[in-house]
Formats: C-alpha cells, sequence, structure tokens
C-alpha cells in the first residue's frame, strides 16, 4: 500500500481553506464529538453566533443523513449498520461552505435530484409551506432520504443546495451535497 | 402514575414529567433513532391522559431539535390536542428560547401556527 503524503494532503486541504474533514464510518458517537466541536470552535468567535448554531444545525442533518442512507456501510454490532462517507466544512473571511459526500444507488439518483431542485425553486415562503406540509409526513413514510432534512438545510443555509450525483458504476453513483452560510457582518 | 424522568446527554433532552400536570422537556435532541428515544415518552404521554387527565403545563426548553425530533414534537402536541379536544383540561405550553436563538424560536412560531393549543413564547 503506498503511504499518503500527509504533508501534501495538509498543505492541499489548508489551501482550500479546510477547516474540519472527516471521512469514514459516522458513528453517532463520531457524529455527537464533531458537532460539539463545531459549537465549541465556532462559538470562540463571538460575533458569529446565530451562524455557529445554523453550521451546527446543517452539519447533524448532513452527518445523520451519511448514518442513514449511505449504501456503504459498515456493521457495528448485531443488526445495527453505519454508513460511511466525507464531511468537509471550509472556511473564509466571509462564508462557510460544509460539503458531504456518500455512495448511493444509481436507482435513487433521479428522485432525489428532482427533490433537491424542486427545494432550489422554492422562495422561502414556498419553503417554509413546504416544510409544513413534510414534517407532518412520518419518518417510516420517507423514502431513502431527501425528505425534511434537504428543506431544512436550504432554510437554515439560507441557500440553494448545491448537489452533484456522480456515477460510479452501474449500481452506485456518489451523491455530493453542498451549501454556502454567509458569516454575520 | 408514576413520574417520568429521562436525563440529559449530549444528544437527547432530559424530560421529566409529573402526573400533576406539569411537564418539561429540555436540551439538544439529536439520536440515532428520535422515534426510539421518543417512545416512552409517548407512551407515558397516552397512558396520562387516558388514566389521569388533569390540565397540563407543557414547558419546553429546547437548544436544537433535527428534524427527526420536531416530527417527534409534532406528534406530542398531536396527543394534546386530542386530549383538548375530548376533555375540559387546560393545556398550555411554554415555549423558550434564548435571546439569539431564531431558529428554534422559528420552530415553534410554526408549530404553534399550525396547532389548536394555546402557545406562549418566552425569551430568556
Amino acid at each position: 500500500m503506498q503511504k499518503v503524503d500527509l504533508f501534501d494532503y495538509y498543505q492541499n486541504m489548508s489551501g482550500m481553506n479546510v477547516v474540519l474533514a472527516f471521512k469514514g464510518a459516522i458513528s453517532q458517537s463520531i457524529l455527537v464529538g464533531l458537532a460539539e466541536m463545531i459549537k465549541e470552535k465556532l462559538s470562540a468567535e463571538s460575533s458569529q453566533s446565530k451562524t455557529s448554531k445554523k453550521i451546527f444545525s446543517i452539519f447533524v442533518e448532513l452527518a445523520q443523513n451519511i448514518h442513514h442512507y449511505s449504501t456503504e456501510k459498515i456493521q457495528i454490532s448485531e443488526g445495527k449498520s453505519v454508513g460511511k462517507g466525507i464531511i468537509i466544512i471550509q472556511e473564509n473571511e466571509s462564508e462557510y461552505l460544509v460539503s458531504s459526500g456518500n455512495l448511493m444507488k444509481s436507482g435513487n439518483a433521479e428522485p432525489i435530484l428532482k427533490k433537491c431542485n424542486y427545494i432550489n425553486s422554492l422562495d422561502s415562503v414556498e419553503l417554509k409551506s413546504f416544510y409544513k406540509a413534510q414534517v407532518k409526513i412520518p419518518r417510516e413514510l420517507e423514502k431513502d432520504g431527501g425528505g425534511i432534512g434537504f428543506i431544512d438545510i436550504a432554510r437554515k443555509s439560507g441557500s440553494k443546495l448545491d448537489v452533484q450525483i456522480k456515477n460510479v458504476d452501474e449500481n452506485s453513483s456518489f451523491f455530493i451535497l453542498s451549501v454556502k452560510i454567509n458569516k454575520e457582518k | 402514575m408514576e413520574h417520568l424522568k429521562l436525563d440529559k446527554t449530549k444528544f437527547t433532552l432530559a424530560i421529566d414529567f409529573n402526573p400533576n400536570g406539569t411537564l418539561e422537556m429540555e436540551g439538544s435532541s439529536y439520536p440515532e433513532s428520535a422515534a426510539e428515544f421518543f417512545a416512552p415518552v409517548y407512551d407515558w404521554l397516552n397512558r396520562f391522559v387516558s388514566e389521569v387527565g388533569t390540565n397540563i403545563t407543557l414547558n419546553l426548553r429546547f437548544d436544537y431539535l433535527n428534524t427527526s425530533s420536531v416530527k417527534c414534537v409534532l406528534n406530542i402536541l398531536e396527543i394534546l390536542e386530542s386530549y383538548q379536544e375530548n376533555s375540559d383540561s387546560k393545556i398550555v405550553i411554554n415555549w423558550y428560547s434564548e435571546e439569539d436563538d431564531e431558529d428554534i424560536f422559528e420552530t415553534g412560531e410554526e408549530l404553534a401556527e399550525d396547532s389548536s393549543l394555546n402557545f406562549n413564547f418566552i425569551s430568556y
């Protein structure tokens, strides 16, 4: 196995303003640990208290989506599996960019893309109505993700959902969701 | 009926449901399965409204609710709405939010808009 050039990796990530990156199985404890760290790190900047709450919230929704819906899973105990994926937070002087990626069934690509495009077509009043309609639907009836979590992410970030789906093989695709959160002035 | 008490964790709520009708929920909620966490809460509430049936004051002090938890809070409100419709009991929901937490305030506001229950909004 070839060793990663960690300095190279580190430089690349720093150059891209990556402040947090996690690739692997997103267990509940990893999720909680990272989320708590985000809460702490961001709250140190007192001018960004509203923004830090939004980033925390968006991070939790994205991470839980990977946990539940990634088709790349590890079995952690009897009957319990955890989704694998990647989450990255980038930060510069004016904004944050939170991105997540995970494997998914290729068959779900079109419906998810449709849902995200629909969400992106709504203004904030319409988004609120859509959210209210969806919140009443029991979670068991939400099919394969792309439900209320995406609406919540769009509302909290105040920006469009940037979705990309990359084909991997005939059964799998890689789903990428990014959102931008502006810093408070 | 017994008291329902659940200790707060980093990602689950403190629950303190007193059979005298004072019900408290506090903290952040983003468990692996909100449905699993809230199952005993629904269970207690359903038994309470059918067995005890007093007036209810529900004090809610949420720091964060993931979307699954918002659905569960809605389920709780629906249990209470149905109870209100079928009895003479008075129900008051006190929705607390930190002064600079517009997200939690908005969540409460939106739930209240579609609910027949009496909500008070208190900031601290």
